[in-house]
């Protein structure tokens, strides 16, 4: 009876407050993707938005440059991925995009970018980013440069939210 | 008042109230503890889940624009992508400048991330404030790990106090219990308590000869049962001491018809062996010593018919008691007169030391057979001289009767007052009646007095003992 005393009473004791745990495995790491690494042949990044973020998209169209995955970013979401919820908050413009390498690189689009939503300019930005990460010739340095028919903005970085 | 509270504790209350109360402690603290432990280890799943999908999210959403090896830059950028997190990002030696410093992961977590390729957590204790870390490694398509890892810390203050708040409820929840339970407990004794006492009462007061007491059966549990058992048993037990007084009062009516129906023809013997003890000096010797034996128990017997009688009022509860001031010595004195016993004369049989002065209300007639039985009794079974002695005590007046005989035998003497009883087993008859003592004891206990008897050593000692005036300790 007094054992079982002591016993209810450590329990009680021991199971209050928050204690400290040892370290505990919990889900697989995410995948880097990278030709770089990998040696193989990556699919495309193109980044749309879903529930308000901006998420990566891959397709597998086997490496393509900046410039045509911007040009795909463009043309928006395939009705598959419309259907899984993604979406753009791009204008579905076509015209010739130019990237001038450089440090920053410089992507100029032919259309204002004033209009374009934060996450409108990340999606840019981001796709940018992987589409100059697959190539790995690029070496970059966190930002780039993005100009508009109607501004250039500052020194833009890829924004994970 | 100790000894009050003592007995309150050794009784049955005590008993159900700690048993209650330990039942509805252990319930509450049970419940609130389940409910506490589960309530926290949500709380702790949910921020902890919480942090890591959103920093496993961003990561997932960033990593296309990494490439390998990164730069300081890169890093820098990631760092910098992650800064709702607050997330550290190392490669290998290289630490990103923004997010948490690097010295603050816990090193156990750096050792587990660098060598997985699996998400881990830790949570410790910095100081008294919990802290969550949660480190996530990159890993490569091919499941090996590229030397890319990510930290973020939360602090779990929000969630300790919200968790004490919980666990103060909890505490609080089980006290609350403690007087409820005293409550339920003290009315559950109560149910039970009440029965037993009337229970209690009522066998009290059968114990006390009040044998038509009876208890209302309420309910049909098992006190109730018992209830009703000990109703059967009083009623029972009513029935058969009716019947035996019953039965003991038609044998003592019988003694009493039989005596008085004795009395009548005794008289007309007496008048023949009165007459036949005059003219026994004129009869043949046979004859003479025939008429006088004849006489003599025709006299023994009228003796036993009167006591007889004298008892059965005694029985009947018909004796009365004629109290008037007297002065004891002179009534003594009287009584002993009356028998021929001369008293303080040398080599008398009666020795008597009776002070005058000392008054009481008595029965004259009473007090004349107590004092008649009593020294008669010690001149016959005793030997000479008998000590009378008067005393006054108290409120009390006290007459001693002192023999110098063999004294009374250890199993006789706690019976010596009985009926019939007899001092002597060898002898079959005594002169005496053998009621003698009873009728000295009834009529002493009717004045409110008593006889006692005891062994002196060198005789026997009657003591009666009679109160001075009509009071309390007055019998029937």
């Amino acid at each position: 009876m007094k054992k079982l005393l002591i016993l209810v009473v450590l329990l009680v004791v021991s199971a209050c407050g928050i204690k400290p745990t040892g370290v505990v495995p919990a889900g697989p790491a995410p995948t880097l993707r990278n030709p770089g690494v990998s040696g193989r042949g990556a699919d495309v990044i193109l980044y749309f938005v879903i529930g308000g973020r901006v998420a990566p998209v891959s397709r597998s169209t086997g490496t393509v440059g900046v410039e045509n995955a911007l040009s795909l970013l463009l043309a928006g979401p395939t009705p598959d991925e419309a259907d899984d919820g993604y979406g753009t908050d791009l204008p579905r413009r076509s015209g010739p995009i130019v990237l001038s390498p450089g440090s920053p690189p410089a992507i100029t689009v032919p259309f204002p970018l004033k209009p374009i939503s934060g996450a409108g300019i990340n999606q840019l930005v981001c796709t940018a980013f992987a589409a100059l990460a697959a190539q790995g010739g690029y070496s970059t340095d966190g930002v780039i440069s993005l100009s508009g028919t109607d501004v250039r903005l500052p020194y833009q970085a890829c924004q994970a939210f | 008042m100790i000894r009050q509270v003592r007995s309150w504790l050794a009784g049955l209350r005590p008993r159900l109230v700690a048993a209650f109360a330990v039942i509805m402690i252990l319930g509450a603290t049970a419940a609130a503890g389940a409910s506490y432990v589960s309530a926290r280890n949500a709380i702790l799943k949910g921020i902890q889940d919480q942090t890591m999908l959103k920093l496993r999210d961003q990561i997932v959403a960033y990593l296309p624009t990494v490439s390998l090896p990164p730069s300081q830059a890169t890093l820098d950028a990631f760092a910098s992508a992650l800064k709702p997190s607050g997330a550290l990002v190392v490669y290998h030696d290289m630490y990103s400048s923004s997010g948490m410093p690097p010295d603050q992961v816990p090193a156990d977590l750096r050792q587990a991330v660098a060598t997985s390729t699996y998400t881990q957590f830790q949570r410790v204790d910095a100081h008294g404030f919990p802290q969550f870390y949660v480190g996530i490694p990159v890993q490569t398509s091919s499941g090996t790990t590229t030397g890319l890892e990510v930290y973020a810390g939360a602090s779990l203050d929000q969630q300790q106090a919200a968790i004490d708040e919980l666990a103060r409820q909890a505490w609080l929840v089980s006290a609350l219990a403690l007087p409820f339970a005293v409550g339920v407990a003290l009315l559950a004794a109560r149910q039970v308590l009440r029965p037993v006492r009337a229970l209690n009462t009522a066998a009290d007061q059968l114990g006390r000869g009040r044998l038509d007491v009876r208890l209302r059966v309420k309910g049909a549990d098992e006190l109730a049962q018992l209830v009703t058992t000990f109703n059967h048993t009083a009623a029972e037990l009513e029935r058969t001491v009716g019947t035996l007084r019953a039965m003991e009062a038609d044998a003592r009516r019988f003694v009493a018809d039989v005596s008085h129906e004795l009395r009548t023809p005794l008289a007309a013997m007496n008048a023949v062996t009165d007459v036949l003890d005059e003219d026994a000096g004129q009869l043949p010797a046979d004859t003479a010593v025939a008429a006088r034996l004849v006489s003599a128990e025709t006299k023994r017997l009228t003796r036993l018919v009167q006591d007889l009688i004298e008892i059965s009022r005694f029985d009947a509860g018909r004796a009365e008691l004629r109290r008037e001031a007297l002065d004891v010595a002179a009534a003594v004195t009287d009584s002993l007169a009356a028998r021929g016993w001369e008293i303080g004369s040398e080599n008398a049989a009666v020795v008597a030391d009776l002070p005058a002065g000392i008054t009481a209300a008595l029965d004259r007639r009473r007090l004349d057979i107590v004092v008649a039985n009593l020294v008669g009794n010690a001149l016959r079974h005793g030997a000479p001289p008998v000590e009378v002695v008067l005393r006054a005590e108290g409120g009390d007046v006290v007459l001693t009767v002192t023999d110098h005989g063999p004294g009374i035998a250890d199993e006789v003497l706690p019976r010596v007052f009985d009926r019939f009883a007899k001092a002597d087993t060898a002898r079959a008859r005594s002169e005496g009646s053998g009621l003698g003592l009873s009728i000295a004891r009834e009529n002493a206990r009717l004045h409110g007095g008593d006889i006692v008897a005891a062994n002196t050593g060198t005789g026997a000692r009657f003591e009666l003992r009679l109160p001075r005036a009509a009071g309390i300790g007055e019998a029937r």
